[in-house]
């Protein structure tokens, strides 16, 4: 007891000592740890780096530093396919967490992934050129086999994988299709339905205002869709060939019809330089048949 | 007058070319083997864990194995046994370099880079792991060839990167004309820096022009420390950004505490706010109580009564014709 007395005894004075130096001020004081340090000794790393670096020339290690390769065209459309998919999703399923595209972590994943790609891709464009000017082989032949890091069994099963997401691929798309396809023809179904009896309507009301004497104009029940060349072309025929009335016994032969002789035009007289039609180098059939009888014989 | 004077000199050597070197009639045993001059890089890389990694874990450090022809074997090491026993380990193997898996509560794992006699070494936490055997990475390269590595920019600018970076270097390349690698270039490491972390990704070079796939596996290495010795020494360079998982997992909890103290209020809130029963309001709902047939006797019974003081009960008059033409 005396000992805790005596330690608080000792704190109480150094907080009076800190009071009358004007260290505290006023009020609730608190101690404060201090913020923990890191270590980053600058020197150390750069001797250690220096003792332990590899003098080897650079065909020993094969390390690049390279920055991302530009991003290819069709890249950047399955970026754009993604970025538009994606969008697509969130809209239409709203369960999904909604984020915006600068936050969503799954369009990230994506654009961190092509980023590294662009990485290799670019290592790749530097690195083969300068292996082949040393002469190095870089592609291995066809008919050399070696060991592969994954098993031909591992392969295939991705290979079964990959088929097996293309055809669930297709059919999906293809119901797709359909559906949209199904879609579409009811809508025209509706329209075309619509229409009719938007025309009809229109009929009906040309009808009744005929009816009642508002308008004698008939022109309604030719078709409104028939062009003026047409109508008057369908007027001449109708003019000619007869429209409507009775149909049997109009064709006959009448008396007056008989005794019309108004088409009637006397044969002319026959020009006596001209001979026919001219004499045709072809003899007539009989002559003919006689001919070939005698050039078989 | 030159012409004829060169064309004979090249006579001669072509005869040289053409006479085989013969071989010695005698040979001894004891002569020592020709020496091959071809393999300089000399690196070797023990590769192991300590006990209670996990299966992925597990999986992973087979990978590396796999693609790293220079590496060697090392049964699982005790957990109670001092880090600094490795560099005696490594000196068995005759390995210059080490790779050590440390897996920690069986679900974090620590990876530890080491130069192993005379350090540095560096501590990972590795993160988001995927194995080479995930169905999603469709490349596939021969095993043991030599990988191109490719660096980010960034891993030249501040020294504890390049020191990273040489130390990656010296683990992950396979030297040249190791005897167990092959002599094509058919995959690509890449090691980036993003987020304060290494992200390692291996593709395989499918053409010349860039074409790639991915063969995995996938790793990022969150770095936590660099010490100057090998497994041990003083630190040179500590990550401000790191915090451990179990701190992290921690402050989830804490979180989803606060989360759940937050609802538990505001229901006892919503509670006390809106008790007893507002919406009992409307005067005419006891009519629709009870059996409709009592309830029109009862009516009829009031009308009776109410013929003697009408005016005050006018409105429920009106209502017992109503519920009768009903």
């Amino acid at each position: 007891m005396s000992s805790s007395e005596s330690e608080l005894s000792d704190s109480d004075v150094e907080l009076q000592e800190a009071f009358a130096e004007g260290r505290l001020k006023p009020g609730l004081n608190k101690v404060e740890a201090a913020p923990k340090q890191f270590v980053n000794n600058v020197g150390g790393l750069r001797q250690k780096l220096a003792e332990f670096k590899s003098s080897l020339p650079w065909i020993e290690n094969l390390d690049l530093v390279n920055k991302q390769a530009p991003l290819a065209p069709e890249l950047a459309a399955q970026l754009l396919i993604h970025e538009e998919k994606r969008e697509n999703q969130l809209k239409n399923n709203k369960k999904l967490p909604q984020v915006d595209p600068s936050a969503d972590p799954v369009l990230n994943d994506f654009k961190r992934e092509t980023m590294f790609h662009r990485q290799a891709q670019a290592a790749v464009m530097e690195a083969l050129p300068r292996l082949k000017a040393m002469g190095l082989k870089t592609i291995r032949p066809d008919d050399y086999f070696a060991e592969m890091a994954k098993t031909d069994e591992h392969m295939q099963k991705i290979r079964a994988h990959l088929m097996q997401k293309q055809v669930a691929k297709q059919r999906s798309e293809r119901v797709k299709q359909l559906r949209a396809q199904r879609k579409e023809g009811k809508m025209l179904q509706v329209q075309a339905k619509l229409e009719r009896q938007k025309e009809k309507k229109a009929m009906l009301d040309q009808v009744k205002k005929v009816r009642k004497g508002q308008s004698k104009d008939l022109g309604f029940l030719d078709g409104k869709n028939k062009s003026k060349k047409a109508i008057e072309k369908r007027k001449i025929r109708d003019k000619k060939f007869g429209f409507g009335g009775k149909k049997r016994g109009s064709k006959l032969n009448t008396k007056d019809s008989a005794a019309d002789i108004s088409e009637y035009r006397r044969p002319k007289k026959p020009v006596p330089g001209k001979k026919g039609k001219g004499a045709s180098k072809r003899p007539g059939k009989n002559r003919r048949i006689k001919n070939r009888a005698k050039g078989k014989r | 007058m030159k012409k004829p004077l060169k064309r004979r000199r090249n006579d001669t050597e072509t005869e040289k070319k053409a006479e085989p070197e013969p071989l010695p009639a005698v040979r001894h045993s004891d002569e020592p083997p020709p020496k091959k001059i071809k393999w300089v890089n000399k690196q070797r890389v023990l590769v192991f864990s300590s006990r209670g990694i996990s299966h992925r874990d597990r999986h992973l450090m087979e990978d590396l194995k796999k693609l790293m022809p220079h590496h060697k074997p090392e049964s699982k090491m005790e957990r109670s046994k001092n880090l600094s026993v490795v560099n005696e380990m490594c000196e068995m193997k005759n390995c210059n370099k080490a790779v050590m898996f440390e897996g920690r509560r069986k679900m974090d794992l620590y990876m530890w880079l080491a130069n192993v006699p005379n350090g540095p070494s560096a501590k990972f936490l590795v993160e988001n792991v995927y194995t080479m055997s995930e169905i999603k990475l469709t490349g596939n390269c021969l095993r043991g060839s030599r990988p191109l590595l490719s660096f980010d920019p960034t891993f030249t600018e501040k020294p504890h990167y390049t020191l990273l970076k040489e130390l990656l270097t010296q683990i992950f390349g396979v030297p040249k004309h190791h005897p167990k690698s092959q002599p094509f270039f058919d995959h690509v490491y890449t090691f980036t820096l993003l987020d304060n972390r290494i992200w390692f990704r291996n593709f395989q070079i499918l053409s010349e022009d860039g074409a790639l796939a991915e063969v995995g596996p996938r790793f990022v290495l969150n770095p936590v420390k660099i010490f100057s010795g090998s497994f041990g020494g003083a630190a040179l360079w500590e990550n401000p950004f790191y915090v451990s998982p179990a701190k992290y997992r921690q402050q989830i909890r804490l979180s989803a505490k606060n989360k759940y103290l937050n609802r538990v209020q505001q229901k006892a809130h919503a509670s006390t706010a809106n008790s007893g029963d507002g919406y009992k309001m409307t005067p005419l709902d006891d009519i629709f109580e009870g059996d409709p047939l009592e309830k029109a006797q009862q009516i009829e019974e009031e009308k009776t009564e109410i013929k003697e003081k009408p005016k005050k009960v006018l409105k429920k008059k009106r209502f017992g014709k109503k519920k009768k033409q009903k």
